[in-house]
């Protein structure tokens, strides 16, 4: 290689290593000994994948009263303003109980940030403060029946009216709609524009006259997905995310936050958990090289929160631990079986099995939500080459 | 531009001007590296060191392993680190690092340390002036002239000397300050494989961009195709993972459970990054001429070398079985919340 160009090998790497400080460390104290109190009072069963599936408006609200939700917001808006690296602990520990944090997850995560940086004076009063507390939780409504990874298609349509618009369309495989309060809209505001260019997000209201949600089971027989129709539906103009005909943008910035968190790689913790209270000694080195890759893919996620926290978008490497990620929670499924030989038994007595067969019928999911794995792929390639 | 950037940036400068053509050793760049104190980076200059820190050596060693030079960096460091904990300046010559193993019988006497016995696979025992020995029986780290013992010729996949040397000496006490064990020097031994892995990997994804974006096949580059593209995602997210691992261990390389769950990782992964290396290059790839193999065979060597990946995941796994439910405790304790064994 005596001709090549001189190269560190890292050359587009801009993650860095992090060391969490001791405010993260008592926030993960703090969390800890919550949970542990909750689970001794039988407040919670630890589920598989519980930050979709557990839905609990309750432990919610127990989690705002302690703080836990917004946790990074200004306080006048119902936050604490602490660290993305305190919130970053106080997730994983919610995750690797298995806790029922679905009801807010969404809204915490996204919504909530979304609306705090783009949204109007009015909705930043108007839900934010209600979503800290752990009472008011927000569906994603992106994908519609004719458009999934190729989000730009949606069809759904927002139509100006005096004082606002009037919603007309549907959106599909929007978790619990049926129990949350608004839903975040993307929709074609400018008819005659391109295909990326005419598009806005509304924050739409779920109890508003017109608005229909309708269970979609899946194969486990839950049914916290919905299809949610719109049939004239009113949405102020207050309830506009960002500029109107630029909710492309929008949608795209959010997708670090998206795919990076900690609950792309945890979602089957609960599950790795009880292996390892029965796994066989024999079982040691399939079991490490879990924990080894856990190791590396958590820091990874933790890296790109530290990142974005310094005001940078790792767009392609939140794809990559999304990618990475969900490969690792279906391989903890892969190894429960294999070193225990136990049969999936649903809704079984026994925890180990009960949580092998949930995680089972959950695991196509895993790949295909926040962006499947291909078009992961596609952003990562994106970055290193000319894809047309 | 911080110093430890400079640093690595020199390094990687003078590296890619190499001028030999030697894939296996590279005694010229061998000399300038030690003349400029590379192989003493983090040993304090009163010991011969260049000064500086352990994660300035352990980002060297990467950025060597991205430019695939053939130079004992990593063992040289290691016998200097060795040395340097007991107290005795560098050694004249180079030196490189041995862990005893079973093979070898050590009887401390009151003028020195009777050794006896076979070194296994010694990293560049060839080209280099002396050994330092790590046994568990012994007090402290034994410094053995390699002239005075036979050399046993080996090699790794990448060509590169792992050579067999059979001891019969006397080896001198040294001051035996704070003496390392085998297993610290396993584990540093692989600290330093798992920054070389990823120094390698992120040279492999760069010239497999290069080479997706410059060959054409049905009248494109092959970069437009879509298979192409994701086996290209793949390759970048584990050289990304790995080298966020390095950029670990270059902080923690004495921590157990950073090392073994990087070197378990990178050291499983690593191959799958070769392969589609290997894949979307082509013929072209798999030809000595090609640049690649200096990446790809070291990666194939080094995984295994300082324990093999399923040797430390079988450690992790062991202590996770021993921890129950307290194992996440070692998936997320920082290197300094815990002590050290």
């Amino acid at each position: 290689m005596a001709a090549t160009k001189p190269g560190d090998g890292l050359s587009s790497l801009r993650l860095r290593s992090v060391q969490l400080p001791q405010e993260a460390k008592d926030a993960r104290a703090e969390v800890r000994a919550f949970l542990q109190d909750a689970l001794a009072a039988g407040v919670f069963t630890p589920r598989v994948d519980a930050w979709l599936r557990g839905f609990s408006p309750e432990f919610s609200a127990e989690l705002g009263r302690r703080g836990w939700i917004g946790m990074t917001w200004p306080t006048e808006y119902g936050g604490r303003e602490r660290s993305a690296l305190e919130r970053f602990v106080v997730l994983e520990e919610l995750l690797i109980a298995g806790a029922p944090v679905a009801a807010h997850w969404i809204a915490d995560r996204q919504s909530g940030p979304q609306i705090l940086r783009h949204g109007t004076a009015e909705a930043r009063q108007a839900i934010l403060p209600a979503i800290a507390r752990g009472a008011c939780f927000v569906s994603l409504g992106m994908s519609e029946p004719g458009s999934g990874s190729d989000l730009a298609s949606v069809r759904t349509t927002a139509t100006p009216v005096e004082g606002g618009w009037r919603v007309d369309g549907s959106k599909i495989w929007t978790s619990h709609a049926h129990r949350s309060h608004y839903i975040t809209t993307l929709c074609r505001t400018g008819a005659d524009r391109p295909k990326h260019q005419g598009l806005s997000t509304l924050i739409v209201d779920l109890t508003a006259p017109g608005v229909d949600v309708r269970p979609v089971r899946l194969i486990d027989g839950e049914s916290h997905f919905n299809e949610v129709f719109f049939t004239d539906v009113f949405v102020p103009r207050s309830m506009l995310l960002g500029e109107e005909n630029a909710g492309w943008a929008l949608v795209t910035s959010e997708l670090s936050l998206e795919r990076s968190g900690p609950e792309r790689i945890l979602s089957t913790y609960p599950l790795l958990a009880a292996l390892v209270e029965r796994a066989p000694v024999s079982a040691a080195a399939p079991l490490g090289e879990l924990v080894a890759e856990l190791w590396v893919l958590r820091r990874l996620s933790l890296s790109i929160a530290a990142a974005i926290d310094d005001g940078d978008d790792p767009v392609a490497e939140a794809a990559m631990v999304k990618d990475l990620g969900t490969a690792f929670e279906q391989k903890v499924i892969d190894v429960s079986r294999r070193v225990t030989g136990d049969e999936p038994s649903p809704h079984d007595s026994d925890p180990f099995r009960a949580m092998l067969a949930e995680s089972i019928l959950a695991a196509p999911g895993f790949m295909l939500r926040g962006g499947t794995t291909e078009i992961l792929r596609t952003v990562v390639a994106r970055t290193l080459v000319d894809t047309r | 531009m911080s110093e430890r950037q400079l640093l690595l940036q020199t390094a990687a400068e003078i590296m890619a001007t190499r001028t030999e053509d030697e894939t296996s050793w590279g005694p010229a760049l061998w000399d300038t590296l030690a003349g400029l104190g590379f192989d003493g980076l983090g040993v304090a200059e009163e010991l011969g060191g260049a000064g500086g820190t352990l994660a300035d050596a352990v980002g060297v060693v990467g950025v060597a392993a991205a430019n695939g030079v053939a130079v004992p960096l990593a063992e040289s460091l290691l016998a200097a680190h060795v040395l340097a904990a007991a107290g005795v300046p560098m050694r004249e010559g180079g030196a490189t690092v041995a862990v005893a193993a079973d093979q070898l019988e050590c009887i401390v006497g009151a003028d020195g340390v009777r050794v006896r016995g076979r070194l296994v696979r010694v990293p560049w025992a060839r080209h280099l002036a002396s050994v330092v020995v790590v046994a568990d029986v012994a007090p402290g780290p034994l410094l053995i002239e390699l002239g005075s013992c036979r050399v046993e010729p080996h090699e790794n996949l990448a060509g590169e000397a792992r050579d067999d040397v059979i001891v019969d000496v006397t080896a001198a006490r040294s001051v035996w300050q704070d003496p390392w064990t085998e297993e610290r020097l396993r584990r540093a031994g692989a600290a330093l494989r798992v920054a070389q892995i990823a120094g390698a990997l992120g040279r492999m994804r760069d010239l497999t961009v290069e080479h997706v974006t410059q060959r054409e096949q049905f009248g494109r580059a092959i970069a437009g195709f879509q298979v192409v593209q994701h086996q290209l995602a793949i390759l970048a997210s584990i050289a990304a993972a790995a080298g966020l691992a390095a950029e670990y261990v270059g902080d923690a390389a004495n921590d157990d459970v950073a090392v073994a769950a990087t070197k378990a990782y990178v050291g499983r992964v690593c191959g799958d990054a070769a392969r589609i290396a290997h894949e979307l290059h082509g013929a072209i790839g798999f030809t000595e001429e090609h640049p690649l193999h200096l990446l790809t065979r070291r990666v194939w060597a080094w995984r295994d070398e300082f324990g093999g990946d399923t040797h430390w995941a079988a450690q992790l796994g062991t202590r996770a079985l021993a921890m129950g439910a307290e194992a996440w405790d070692m998936v997320a304790a920082e290197p300094d919340d815990r002590p050290t064994r």
